[in-house]
């Protein structure tokens, strides 16, 4: 009971001191049993949410359902130990695995640690956290920042091999954190493990970076292209600036025919240049016929019904609503400087001036996009439509923003790479949303607005249309506060 | 509380909104399966009479079966998907079906843009028609739907019982 109380008043005094390197004497310098030597999880915390969990394994050992796991060779040779995270693979939503250290005193600027996936359908997260927060549901003022680790080794044998990973510090050296490993499946019906050992803080390395854009190649999405920002529209870990989908999800990054598509997004089968029924008539006949490589879009080696499947979610035509469909699902929502855009629906408190709950919306679900709270004019909230194909020549959106000091944004984009900020040569028109009635509560009311696509539209072969995306940008013009900026309706047509 | 507080929880709350706004359709699939409309008929020969295939599933974004019949009892005729192209005024991929005798094969239905058929809505129809006198039944073979998630699936669906009788004109 002594003892119990004296942790207890030491957890206290730690939580409740300043950071300051004075605080830091507290803690003890690098990462205790980073290498797992003991054979256990001590200097570790293991835990796990819905059935997952931490364990030291050792090489040599069979530790998988899967054969092959006695043959995955350590970074520390025979005999050596790693910690496996596992996350459940019987559906279970959820299931995360924790492995958390004890608080200590980096050693550098920068945590190093080697790591093994048994498949990459496995998010792989570390997060450095004050030591005084909560493991299983930090709060996000006691997270001191997260990194996604990208995760593209699959074997389960010999072949298999640790990825060093080299990550900067968010606070530096002599700033007391926890690390922490969350392991995820991504796989409804499967679980997979992750092995992570040789965990260690040290002197922050130039790393490697081959596009010079400020993410070490380790964990950079796109090592090749320059994209400092990092946007992942799909969050499929290529970065938009080398996904060959860049707005459906395609880890596997197959592109069978080498035209720079994505199997997972391409929509022309029969090489004509366009999506229109001799595709469907290409599709149809490989289905039950002969094997037409370009038909066979989940590269299984075999054409069924899983590619018309793959093949229709790829086409967009239209964007209107119907019976099971809302025009919001074809939006993506980002943001700079904390902007968003999101998904609403009606009765929804959205805003701090009340009465946006009562706001009657034209359709069931709204998008909305605003900046951030401090309503910085240098925050943006961004709203982008995956790539589609007009109905007519005529554009429809239905607007309404909260106050007049915001300013929207409506642009026509060709397919773009750079939704975020798309270049000049993707931008094929811009023009500002209506705001000459804002406001909320009941006897708001969204305004309709009428932009013309012909341009840009085919009226002799419609669907020969080239696909556009829509995308809406909103800032506020006076900082204080964000406002929202409501978008009720997006449809084309004649 | 303070209108920065207020913002704050405002703001979580469309995080909150938005990460469930990206996660939407997964676990929208319940229990339900494919059934045909009517399950069970009474003809003269010569006397024809509507079915529909109807599908009750949710998160079904392709589909494709087979029709087996005994073509000495019943003709199928008319038989055809029920949403509208989207090479036309809908949303749906429909391949062309293949017919031989007392075969119908519907080889894929699907929706496109991500959308899912709607439960409770005729997904394919059809005419029967009795030929001449007897029992027989329409049998739906090989169902399999795919839904949002990729997941393949065979359904078993309850045949239409068919019961011609002598009345009527014979059919050809």
């Amino acid at each position: 009971m002594n003892s119990f109380v004296l942790a207890c008043a030491l957890v206290i005094v730690a939580t409740a001191l300043p950071r300051s390197p004075a605080s830091a004497t507290l803690y003890r310098t690098g990462i205790l049993n980073g290498n797992f030597a003991t054979g256990d999880l001590r200097g570790f915390r293991a835990e796990g949410v819905a059935g997952a969990g931490a364990e030291v394994v050792t090489q040599g050992t069979s530790f998988s359902g899967l054969p092959g796991s006695a043959e995955i060779p350590f970074p520390n040779g025979p005999g050596s130990h790693a910690a496996k995270l596992r996350s459940r693979g019987d559906g279970t939503p959820g299931s995360i695995a924790i492995l958390t250290s004890l608080p200590f005193v980096p050693a550098g600027d920068a945590l190093s640690f080697a790591t093994f996936s048994e498949s990459t359908a496995v998010d792989l997260e570390v997060l450095f956290l004050d030591p005084a927060a909560d493991t299983l549901a930090p709060s996000a003022a006691h997270i001191q920042g997260r990194v996604s680790v990208p995760v593209d080794r699959t074997y389960t044998d010999r072949a298999a091999g640790f990825v060093e990973i080299r990550l900067p510090l968010p606070r530096g050296a002599r700033e007391p954190t926890k690390v922490q490993f969350r392991q995820q499946t991504l796989e409804p019906l499967n679980g997979f493990f992750t092995l992570i050992t040789n965990i260690r803080s040290g002197p922050l390395v130039v790393e490697a970076d081959r596009d010079g854009d400020g993410a070490p190649d380790a964990t950079d999405n796109c090592p090749s292209v320059g994209n400092g920002d990092q946007t992942d529209t799909d969050r499929d870990r290529h970065g938009d600036a080398c996904d060959n989908c860049v707005y459906d999800e395609n880890r596997d990054q197959i592109d069978a025919n080498g035209d720079g598509i994505g199997n997972r997004c391409t929509l022309d089968l029969d090489g004509n240049g366009f999506t229109d029924p001799g595709d469907i008539e290409a599709l149809g006949r490989a289905i039950g016929g002969a094997y037409d490589r370009p038909a066979d879009l989940d590269a299984n080696g075999r054409i069924d019904l899983l590619d018309l499947a793959i093949f229709s979610k790829a086409i967009r035509i239209g964007i209107e609503s119907d019976a099971m469909w809302d025009f919001t699902f074809a939006f993506v929502g980002q943001g700079i400087k904390d902007g968003l855009g999101s998904a609403v629906g009606p009765g929804m408190q959205l805003s701090t001036i009340p009465g946006s709950e009562l706001i009657p919306y034209p359709t069931p679900f709204a998008l909305l996009v605003r900046s951030n709270d401090a309503g910085d004019p240098a925050s943006e909230g961004i709203l982008t439509s995956r790539p589609f194909v007009p109905r007519g020549p005529h554009l429809t959106v239905k607007s309404l923003s909260e106050t007049a000091e915001v300013v929207a944004t409506l642009r026509i984009l060709r397919p773009t790479r750079w939704p975020v900020t798309p270049p000049p040569e993707d931008i094929l028109l811009e023009v500002p949303l209506r705001n000459d009635a804002p406001g909320t509560g009941p006897a708001a009311r969204f305004q309709e607005q009428h932009v013309d696509l012909s341009p840009w539209f085919d009226f002799a072969e419609p669907l020969r249309t080239r696909p556009i995306q829509i995308q809406i940008r909103q800032h506020t013009t006076k900082a204080g506060a964000g406002y929202f900026t409501l978008i009720g309706e997006v449809r084309t047509g004649p | 509380m303070t209108s920065r507080g207020a913002g704050m929880i405002a703001l979580a709350t469309l995080l909150a909104l938005g990460i469930g706004w990206l996660v939407r359709p997964a676990g929208w699939r319940e229990a339900g399966g494919v059934v045909l409309e009517p399950g069970r008929l009474a003809l003269g020969a010569g006397e024809a009479a509507p079915v529909e295939l109807v599908m009750r599933r949710r998160d079904v974004v392709a589909v494709s079966f087979r029709l087996r019949f005994d073509a000495e009892i019943v003709t199928i005729a008319d038989a055809e998907p029920t949403h509208a192209s989207v090479f036309d005024s809908g949303q749906a991929i429909n391949l062309a079906e293949r017919r031989e005798a007392g075969l119908v094969d519907v080889p894929g239905l699907a929706m496109a843009g991500g959308r899912a058929f709607e439960p409770g809505r005729p997904l394919f129809r059809f005419r029967v028609t009795g030929r001449r006198a007897g029992s027989t039944t329409v049998m739906v073979e090989n169902l399999r739907v795919v839904d949002s998630a990729d997941q393949i699936e065979t359904l078993d669906v309850a045949p239409l019982s068919i019961a011609v009788g002598g009345t009527g004109q014979p059919s050809p």
